[in-house]
């Protein structure tokens, strides 16, 4: 657990706690049920924010590959196929996100059909473990991306 | 107001309010019309990310044709 980053031990812990809790009382199933509404927003902003910088990024680095190879009197070509080179680096992460937003909207779902008596706590719960780690994967996958330039 | 910031703001609106996005689309197109700014992000911005991973390659796509000069012909194919 030393090297996951605070933010995601927060949540790990929070959902491993929420399951945890899941075969406790009614009081306690509410404390569960909050903290995955938290985990929920958390991961949402946390998401969003890293995909708002992810496409600026791969915004830049395209537009900066083309610029290098019309500075070196490059060919179109060139060009092309360094754009293609930034597009392959970065697919990974739009995966990531997809399947983040995908996590997200599981565990919303699962949040509502608890409320509707349709799902248990520990449907919940491990909705919210799935999106922590889903969440950890997406911020690595971009910082793998970020790396590789 | 920078259109990042419009497009963040948009992408906001689509995960917290996703019934409003078709009467928004309808807004951002005409106010990108009224204003003369070019629409396919922003409304890109309401989609999912790969719909402005599209928008970004398309404008990345059109910076490439103006420095060499578009070689595409008219039926879509490259020489």
């Amino acid at each position: 657990m030393s090297d996951v980053p605070p933010r995601f031990r927060f949540a790990l812990a929070a959902a491993l706690a929420s399951l945890a809790l899941s075969g406790c009382g009614a009081s306690a199933e509410q404390v569960a049920l909050n903290g995955a509404a938290v985990t929920a927003n958390t991961a949402r902003l946390v998401v969003q924010t890293a995909e708002t910088g992810a496409l600026a990024l791969y915004r830049a680095e395209q537009t900066s590959a083309v610029d290098l190879v019309k500075a070196q009197n490059g060919t179109r070509e060139q060009a092309e196929a360094a754009v293609r080179a930034v597009r392959a680096k970065w697919t990974p992460v739009w995966d990531a996100i997809d399947a983040a937003t995908a996590a997200h909207a599981a565990l919303a779902a699962a949040i509502v059909a608890y409320e509707q008596g349709k799902k248990t706590i520990a449907d919940v719960s491990r909705a919210v473990v799935a999106l922590a780690i889903i969440e950890q994967g997406t911020v690595a996958a971009i910082e793998q991306a970020k790396g590789a330039r | 107001m920078p259109l990042a910031f419009v497009a963040s703001l948009l992408q906001f609106l689509a995960t917290e309010a996703p019934h409003l996005v078709d009467e928004v689309r309808k807004l951002v197109a005409a106010w990108a019309a009224k204003k003369g700014i070019p629409h396919d992000a922003l409304l890109a911005a309401l989609g999912p990310v790969g719909d402005q991973v599209k928008a970004v390659d398309v404008a990345v796509d059109q910076h490439i044709a103006a420095l060499w000069g578009d070689q595409t012909p008219p039926d879509g194919t490259r020489k």
